[in-house]
This record gives structure tokens, C-alpha cells and sequence, in this order.
């Protein structure tokens, strides 16, 4: 009886998305951010945030965390009610968070900040670091560097390595590729794809269309901390006055 | 001479460990909280006392001088533990001043505290059991005890190494020191590790104070000088450097005992009082450091804060009819004496001063985003330049010039040095400063009287009543306020606030921003000085209090329970902090533990100061 119950629970909690955001507001101080936002992520499924700067993307993937903004609006994760959650709570309810400017510990080596990320085992796996070397080889040769003498790709990598660690259900990537050359976008965006592939569900906030266009599920385009458009790539492909109004520069 | 020369190095040596020990945890606990724990020093002083009753209730003897330091430290680290939970926690998000006065409430509870339980005499500890003895060095005896701090000093620093280094605990710290937010985002829990660091930085400071026993008495007068020796520390080594601290503390305290070791010297036929320069040596160790490396001798530019807790409110411009109802407010002000009697007229002559001192302060925290933290200075110097200038003869126009200049004099010099820094090492530097001038005017009987002070210097004829002075302090201040007010909105003032808000985009428009924070620390000290000037013949003597740290943490009380960001504000703190510490101090004698808890209550409650908490709810109120 109680056992069917607690299967009944559980298939429900797997039909819900991974991630309810219902009518999220988010300021900093006097400034309003983000206006009212829903949004939701399946399980395994990977968002996209498009949007110019100052659109609110980054801000809105601070208020999952609870990280340095003051935010009202529902979030529900995996079932459970987050948003009166401490961040390191959140954290290790498996959301994962790797920000736009990266935040790697400087004075520690690379080994030393992904020791800092990592948490228990989760649905029976915790990564670990030779799978974190088979994911970023680059990363390998270099593990006993201060993560301060690493170039942005190498902290790029370092920074979504730091997550993983963690063991999250679910990634948000603030703009990952930044300020990076080509040829590390190509590797990270694959690398992207390759957790997608293993089930890690992705919300990914971003301005540039060709790094997500291979991984990207859905888009969701953010204008001023509002929500302009959803849709898949095919659909933003169809209707260019969109990309028009909200992406060009 | 050279034998000499080498004990005292060797007894500096002895102190630097101490000294290191309450560093270190200071710098421990400001690593991740980012809090600069003004009772750090109080954490010393209470290991000094608890190790005497430890020892006490555990017999003496070998177990228990060192049952006592085991002891006193745990129940240091245990108190630690308290403040972090029941104070701290709250007020993380706050400003940093916020904090530092909040914790100076905690220096107040503790010192009555401590002078209820163990009475005002200082107490004398025990040797320690089997390094009574000394061993010989060219001939010069050198204590045992002195070799165990030598050694204990590096062998702390390995051990925090180690710590650091080479535990899962030193990795969250490391990586919450750098950037907590970021620590937080990948689950590390930081109010655990905040209360298990304060609890081990306070554990420091009470073994550094059990230790120094053998050495130095149990007294009440521990707790500031050695957060003051400490701040210096700080600074001088790069704030969250520990081997800077390190570094720092022994630099500082050799020279200080060879200062001490030196005595009076015939130099070229000079008698030279090597003694009474050991200030003026950690002044220009101090001054030094900071022209050549404004972050410490290891110190790195801090870390940028995170987070929307410090955007400053735009300065409102004066409402419609402001200027009026300052003028009635002023009438009805200098209407008072009518119905004052002489001990009303004192106290609102004293409201007057304080409010021309905390709005001096408030210049330069609220435009100029600086916060002194000694700025009892400038107001002691004024106080004393008047004076001395009295004292010999000067006419009351000349005497108040006289302090004006010496204040003004002294802003410009420690400005110089302090617009170099920022934040919370600008704070701790300042302090140091003070303390340093306070010391001076301790000890330098001949010019300033010790610790005596200055008597008789009253106001000439026509200013001798209480009711005619009452007026002049009024009007003064009211002129120099409403002067200030007009120069909140002058391009000055627009320019110094780019400054405060983002010196790099000001410098950038081409503001020369150290040449702005520079006039504005001259500014903010003329006017504290002017306030001691004023002060100083409303009460006819002064002594060197005026110099002293409670004297500076009452005037940032005063802007802090008024607020900063707005120009009504520090005059609104003056009058509540005034009329708040009169009645305290008619009313109990541990006035202190009841102002450092009303300080504490305040600060947990209005965290943006009394004024600048109900705009917030009013602006929140037309919001909705």
C-alpha cells in the first residue's frame, strides 16, 4: 500500500518537468530585472535563453541559484519548492551552476577547485576525474596549474568540470562561450552535447545561435526580463522579423 | 651593544608571535566573512583573564598554566561561536561599516562583562611551570618562556599552512575567502564554515591571550591596544595575507622592542628618548608601507564585492522648502535657551558639536565612500590645538583657528597616506593612526599633560555663559552645515560621488579621484576639528579621550544610526546618540554593556541608519 503510494509519488514527480518557474520577478536592489517570467525544463531536455545583453538571461539563471538578487515567484525543482532554499542548498539538490564570468578559485589548482565542487553521488554516479579528463583532455595536463595562469577556454572548462563535480541533474551555463576562439567553442559545445546526451537536462543562456544549434532542444528568447518567443530553431528560422528584434545588434 | 641588540630582536620576536596569533585569526575570520571583527581584541583580553580563573580552579602547577591555555582558548573559541551565531549571521549582507560597529558593540558588552566578573584591577598570571627559567646569550639573559613564543609564532604559521593546504575544511575556506558566492553555488555550506572560522579565530585570540600572561598582567585596557597593534598588523601585511601578518608582526614588534631597548641616548649631544619614538617607529613603518605598497607588504588588491548590498542611494536633493524648514528648525533651536536650564544648555551645546562631527564623517562616508575609523582625531586635535593655543595666551578667535589648522594639518598628512587605500584597510589604517596620536597625547606630559589633560580653558566675556555659547555653537554649526549642504550639490560634490561609486569610470572622465578623496578627507577633518575646537571650551578641560577609539566609534555610530544618505541624517544620529548615552550613563554603571547592546539592536534592526531605513519603507510604500 504505502509502497504503491510512494511509487505512485515518484511517477509522478518523474511526469513533472525538472524545473517549474512560475511568475519570477528578480531585482537588484531598486532595479527590477526580470519581469514576471514561466518558464519550465523537461527532464534531460536542453533550453536555450537567447537575448541581448541587460536582457535578464544571466539574472534569471541567479534567481534558480539564489545567488546576489532578490527574487519572488515560484521555482520548483524535481517536486520540491526551492525558491526560500540557501543556495548551497540548491546546490546540492543537483543544480548545477557555472556563471558567465566563470569564478574560478583563482589561488586554487585546477584538481583543488574541482575537490571544491564535489558532492555525493547522485542516481548511483559521481563523476570522476578521469572522467572529467576524458571529457576536457586539455584539462588533464594541466590539473596541478593555479587555475588563475589558465586561459578563458582552460577556465572555461575548468569551470563546467567544477559543476559537474557536483553531480547535477540539472546545468545552468551562463554564456559559456564568451570571449572564447572557435576552435575551444567547438570543443565545449561538444562537450555540452556529450552531457545532454547522458541525461543532464540544460538551461543555457546565450547570444551566440551556431555554439547551441547542435544541442539546443527549445529557445526561449528574453527581451527587457520578458519572455518574447519559444520555440525550436526551426521555428526561429521561419520567421526572421523575430531574430530581427531581439537578437541583432 | 650588539648583544644588546640581539636580545631585544629576540624579545620582539617573542611578541610578534602574540601579536601574530590574534592577527591570525582576524585575518581568518575577515578571509570569508569579509567582516573585519572589531572584538577580536576583546577575544585576547578575555583568554588573558579566563587563563587566570582556569589556573585558579585547577590548582596551578604545570596542569594548570597550560589547563588554563587549553582551557581559555576553547571557551574564547565557544564565545566565538555565540557572537557568530546570534550577531553575525545577520548582518552578512550588511554594509561592512555596519559590521564593524556592531561587532565594537560586542568590545563594549565584553569589557563589563569583564569588569563586572573580574573587578577594574589588572590581575598578575602565573609563570609558566618550567620556563621560568633563561638562557644566555653573550652574556645577556634571555627568558625561556621568550623561546617557546619565538618558536610557537612559525610554528603556528605551519600549522595553518597545513590546515589550509592540506585539509577538505582548508579548501572551503580557501575557496570561500576567494569568492563565497561561488562556494555557495557549488554547495558548500557557508554558515557552517563561517561559524566553525570564527570559532577557530577566536580560539587564537584567547591562547595568544592566555599566553601572554606570563609576560603582561590581565587588564582592562587589552582589548583596544591590541586590535589597534593588530589593525597595524593587518594593514602592514596585506589584509588576508597570513604570512604577511606574519611578516608584519615581527618587523613591527622588533623595531618596537629595539625602539624600548635603545632608552635615552646622547646622540651629537641630543638626549634622544628612544622610548617615547616607539610610536612615531610604527607611524613610519605604517606610512612607509603604504606609499610603496598600498596593499601590504603580501597583499593583493582586494576582491571585488559581489552582490547589490553596497549600491548608494542617489543623495536626494533638498526637497521643496528644505531650506525653510531648516531656518524654523534653526529659530526654534536657538529660541531654546528660554526654557533650557544650564544642565539642557550643555547637552545641547554637545548635540551641536557631535552634529557638525558625524556630519564631517558623513561627508566622507556617504560622498566620498570613505570610512575613518579614527576620526576622533581631527576632532582631538582641534580640541587640543585650541586649547594649547588658550593656555598660551591666544584670544577664542585664534585659539578655534589654531585647532581648525592642526586638525586640518594632521587630515592632510594621514589623508595622503589613507586615500591610498580603501574599504576596510582605509578603516583599519585610520584607526591606527588615531591610536597612535592618542598614545602621543598619553604619554607626552610636557606639551599635552598625559593623561592628565588640559584644564581651564574657557571661553573669554562675552561666550562665558552657557546660554551665549549654546548660541555660537548653534550658529556655527548650523553655518557650516548649511555651507556643506550647498556643496552636496555643487559639481565637487557630483565629482566625489562618481569617485565613491566607480573610481575607475571617474578617473576614466578625467576626475583626478585621489586628488578628490584627498580634499575631501581635508574637509571632513577641518570640520571635526572646528567641532573640537567648539567642544573643548563648552567643557574647559580636555583629556586624551577625546582621542581615544570610543570617541571615533561614537561619531560613526552617530552616522550610522542616522545614516549617510541623506544630509539630515548624521545631525538626526548626533541627537538620538546624545540624549541616548546621557541617560545611559546618569542611569547605570555599566552604561557601556547597555550601549554596545543598544548598538547591537540598532544595527540589527535599521541597517541602513534610522533616517535612510524609513525612506526605504516609504519608498517602498509608493512603490505599491
Amino acid at each position: 500500500m504505502s509502497r504503491s503510494a510512494s511509487t505512485d509519488a515518484a511517477a509522478e514527480r518523474a511526469a513533472r518537468p525538472l524545473l517549474e518557474i512560475d511568475g519570477l520577478s528578480a531585482s537588484y536592489g531598486r532595479a527590477t530585472v526580470v519581469h514576471d517570467l514561466d518558464l519550465t525544463v523537461a527532464r534531460g531536455e536542453a533550453l536555450v535563453l537567447l537575448g541581448r545583453n541587460g536582457a535578464g538571461k544571466s539574472t534569471t539563471l541567479k534567481s534558480v541559484m539564489g545567488l546576489e538578487v532578490e527574487r519572488r515567484g515560484r521555482i520548483v525543482f524535481d517536486g520540491q519548492g526551492i525558491d526560500d532554499w540557501p543556495t548551497h542548498r540548491i546546490a546540492a539538490a543537483g543544480i548545477g551552476y557555472v556563471p558567465e564570468d566563470r569564478r574560478i578559485f583563482a589561488g586554487l589548482t585546477v584538481t583543488e577547485n574541482m575537490a571544491v565542487g564535489r558532492l555525493p553521488p547522485r542516481d548511483g554516479h559521481a563523476w570522476s576525474e578521469a572522467e572529467i579528463w576524458e571529457l576536457f583532455p586539455p584539462l588533464a595536463a594541466i590539473r596541478e596549474r593555479r587555475a588563475g595562469y589558465l586561459s578563458g577556454g582552460e577556465q572555461q572548462m575548468l569551470a563546467i568540470a567544477r559543476t559537474l563535480m557536483g553531480n547535477p541533474r540539472l546545468l545552468l551555463l551562463d554564456e559559456p562561450s564568451e570571449g572564447l576562439a572557435p576552435v575551444i567553442l567547438e570543443r565545449i559545445a561538444e562537450a555540452v552535447g556529450m552531457l545532454k546526451s547522458r541525461g543532464i537536462a540544460l538551461v543555457v543562456s546565450e547570444q551566440n545561435l551556431a555554439f547551441v544549434r547542435d544541442f539546443a532542444d527549445r529557445l526561449l528568447i528574453i527581451e527587457t526580463g520578458a519572455k518574447r518567443f519559444t520555440g525550436t530553431i526551426a521555428d526561429l528560422a521561419a520567421d526572421p522579423s523575430i531574430a530581427e528584434r531581439y537578437l541583432a545588434v | 651593544m650588539l648583544a644588546s641588540l640581539l636580545i631585544q630582536t629576540l624579545n620582539g620576536l617573542a611578541s610578534a608571535s602574540l601579536l601574530f596569533l590574534v592577527a591570525l585569526g582576524l585575518s581568518l575570520i575577515f578571509g570569508v566573512t569579509r567582516i573585519v571583527n572589531f572584538a577580536h581584541g576583546s577575544f585576547y583580553m578575555l583568554g588573558a583573564y579566563m587563563a587566570v580563573s582556569i589556573n585558579v580552579w585547577l590548582g596551578g602547577g604545570i596542569l594548570g598554566f597550560w589547563g588554563a591555555v587549553a582551557g581559555a582558548a576553547l571557551a574564547v573559541a565557544a564565545i566565538g561561536l555565540v557572537m557568530e551565531l546570534t550577531i553575525l549571521r545577520r548582518i552578512y549582507r550588511a554594509p561592512e561599516l555596519l559590521q564593524l560597529v556592531a561587532t565594537f558593540g560586542v568590545v563594549l558588552l565584553i569589557k563589563d562583562a569583564t569588569l563586572f566578573i573580574w573587578g577594574p584591577e589588572d590581575i598578575l598570571g602565573a609563570r609558566a611551570p618550567g620556563l621560568t627559567g633563561s638562557i644566555s646569550i653573550f652574556g645577556k639573559r634571555l627568558p625561556l618562556y621568550d623561546v617557546f613564543l619565538i618558536l610557537l609564532g612559525p610554528a603556528m604559521l605551519a600549522a595553518i599552512w597545513w590546515l589550509l593546504r592540506r585539509t577538505a575544511w582548508g579548501l572551503r575556506v580557501r575557496a570561500a575567502t576567494e569568492d563565497r558566492g561561488m562556494a555557495a553555488a557549488l554547495g558548500i555550506d557557508q554558515a557552517r564554515l563561517f561559524t566553525s572560522v570564527l570559532a577557530l579565530g577566536a580560539g587564537l585570540a584567547g591562547l595568544a591571550g592566555a599566553l601572554a600572561l606570563p609576560r603582561e598582567p590581565a587588564s582592562l585596557g587589552m582589548d583596544l591596544s591590541i586590535i589597534a597593534d593588530v589593525f597595524v598588523v593587518t594593514v602592514v601585511g596585506g589584509l588576508g595575507s597570513i604570512p604577511g601578518a606574519y611578516l608584519a608582526a615581527v618587523i613591527i614588534s622588533v623595531i618596537k622592542a629595539w625602539c624600548i631597548g635603545l632608552g635615552t641616548v646622547n646622540v651629537f649631544g641630543t638626549v634622544v628618548s628612544f622610548t617615547k619614538l616607539t610610536l612615531v617607529a610604527e607611524f613610519l613603518v605604517l606610512a612607509t608601507v603604504l606609499v610603496l605598497r598600498p596593499h601590504g607588504l603580501l597583499g593583493s588588491e582586494p576582491p571585488a564585492q559581489r552582490g547589490a548590498a553596497h549600491v548608494h542611494a542617489p543623495l536626494p536633493e533638498p526637497a521643496r522648502g528644505f531650506w525653510m524648514a531648516a531656518g524654523l528648525g534653526l529659530v526654534a533651536m536657538l529660541a531654546l535657551p528660554l526654557f533650557a536650564d544650564r544642565y539642557a544648555l550643555v547637552l545641547l551645546t554637545d548635540i551641536a558639536v557631535f552634529a557638525l562631527l558625524a556630519s564631517s564623517l558623513a561627508i566622507l562616508m556617504g560622498w566620498a565612500g570613505m570610512a575613518s575609523f579614527g576620526h576622533a582625531a581631527y576632532f582631538g586635535a582641534g580640541a587640543y590645538g585650541a586649547a594649547l593655543a588658550a593656555l598660551a595666551g591666544a584670544p577664542f578667535a585664534v585659539s578655534v583657528a589654531s585647532g581648525l589648522i592642526l586638525a586640518t594639518g594632521l587630515a592632510a598628512l594621514i589623508g595622503r597616506l589613507a586615500v591610498r587605500t580603501s574599504g576596510i584597510s582605509l578603516a583599519m589604517l585610520t584607526l591606527a593612526f588615531a591610536q597612535i596620536l592618542w598614545a602621543i597625547a598619553f604619554q607626552w606630559d610636557g606639551v599635552t599633560g598625559g593623561s592628565n589633560g588640559l584644564v581651564g580653558v574657557w571661553p573669554p566675556g562675552p561666550l562665558a555663559s552657557k546660554t551665549t555659547y549654546f548660541l555660537f555653537a548653534m550658529l556655527t554649526a548650523a553655518v557650516t552645515l548649511g555651507l556643506l549642504w550647498r556643496l552636496a550639490h555643487s559639481p565637487f560634490g557630483y565629482a566625489l560621488r562618481a569617485t565613491r561609486d566607480n573610481p575607475r569610470r571617474a578617473e576614466a572622465s578625467g576626475f583626478d579621484t585621489l586628488a578628490l578623496r584627498w580634499s575631501a578627507f581635508i574637509l571632513s577633518g577641518a570640520i571635526a576639528g572646528l567641532a573640537g575646537a567648539i567642544f573643548v571650551f563648552s567643557k574647559g578641560s580636555l583629556s586624551p579621550d577625546v582621542l581615544a577609539i570610543p570617541r571615533s566609534v561614537d561619531a560613526l555610530v552617530m552616522v550610522l544610526l542616522g545614516g549617510f544618505e541623506t544630509l539630515a541624517g548624521p545631525i538626526v544620529g548626533a541627537l538620538v546618540f546624545t540624549l541616548l548615552a546621557d541617560w545611559l550613563t546618569r542611569t547605570t554603571d555599566y552604561w557601556q554593556a547597555v550601549l554596545g547592546a543598544a548598538i547591537i539592536t540598532l544595527t540589527l534592526i535599521f541597517p541602513h541608519g534610522i533616517v535612510g531605513t524609513f525612506e526605504r519603507w516609504r519608498a517602498r510604500g509608493d512603490r505599491q
